[in-house]
């Protein structure tokens, strides 16, 4: 999969065949984009549909664009259903898994900020980062 | 809530949420197995799977997500991490 990937996704977005200078520079009054997470995913499920957004092998999941997109609207829905309304906030203390990509832009499209919880904390240290946050 | 992260397991951290007095409404857990209800002013602990099934039956809240969506503007908080500083 790695391999398929190189040659024919992450090709055309990074050509390693000929070298490039390390540092480059352009010009600095380009305005920033200013779009949502939810209409930056939409816009890049009309250019790629079927193409491979995602991959986790380790538990044999490939979502498309497609896909991703429908599965983030769903579980969008859901949090929608569990009461969840635009500012509050959905923690997140997992591994890489798809659940984490699907919940991020579920939540990113009903504008729920999403708290990343350090993978790292003990019990206590995740309550007091839980309590903070809803505050 | 992952029950693991590599090797190491959460089941203290989920013990101690669903047990704790937050905030929080509810514990979606990434793993098959859950649904259990706690103590009053606990949150309840759902799997993933069944969690996503109420979205998957929400047809009827499409307009819902329609005027959340809407509501949604490029200046909102989207992610919010704690540093160790």
């Amino acid at each position: 999969m790695y391999q398929y990937l190189l040659n024919n996704e992450m090709g055309t977005l990074l050509d390693f065949s000929t070298p490039s200078a390390a540092f480059v520079s352009g010009p600095r009054d380009v305005p920033l984009l200013s779009l949502t997470l939810g209409a930056l995913l939409e816009e890049q499920r009309e250019l790629h549909r079927e193409r491979e957004a995602v991959v986790f092998p380790w538990q044999g999941v490939r979502l498309t664009y497609e896909q991703l997109s429908a599965r983030s609207l769903i579980v969008a829905c859901s949090l929608l259903a569990a009461g969840l309304e635009h500012g509050d906030s959905v923690g997140i203390m997992a591994g890489n898994c798809y659940q984490y990509v699907e919940t991020f832009l579920a939540a990113g499209r009903i504008g729920c900020p999403v708290v990343v919880l350090n993978n790292t904390y003990s019990p206590q240290e995740l309550l007091n980062a839980i309590s903070v946050s809803c505050e | 809530m992952a029950p693991s992260i590599g090797p190491r397991s959460l089941s203290d951290h989920i013990s101690l949420l669903s047990g704790s007095r937050t905030a929080l409404g509810s514990i979606v857990l990434l793993a098959p197995d859950a649904g259990q209800r706690n103590g009053v002013g606990a949150p309840s602990v759902v799997s993933y799977d069944n969690f996503t099934l109420t979205g998957v039956s929400m047809a009827d809240h499409e307009d819902q997500l329609q005027r959340a969506e809407a509501a949604v503007s490029a200046d909102d908080v989207l992610n919010l991490q704690f540093t160790s500083g």
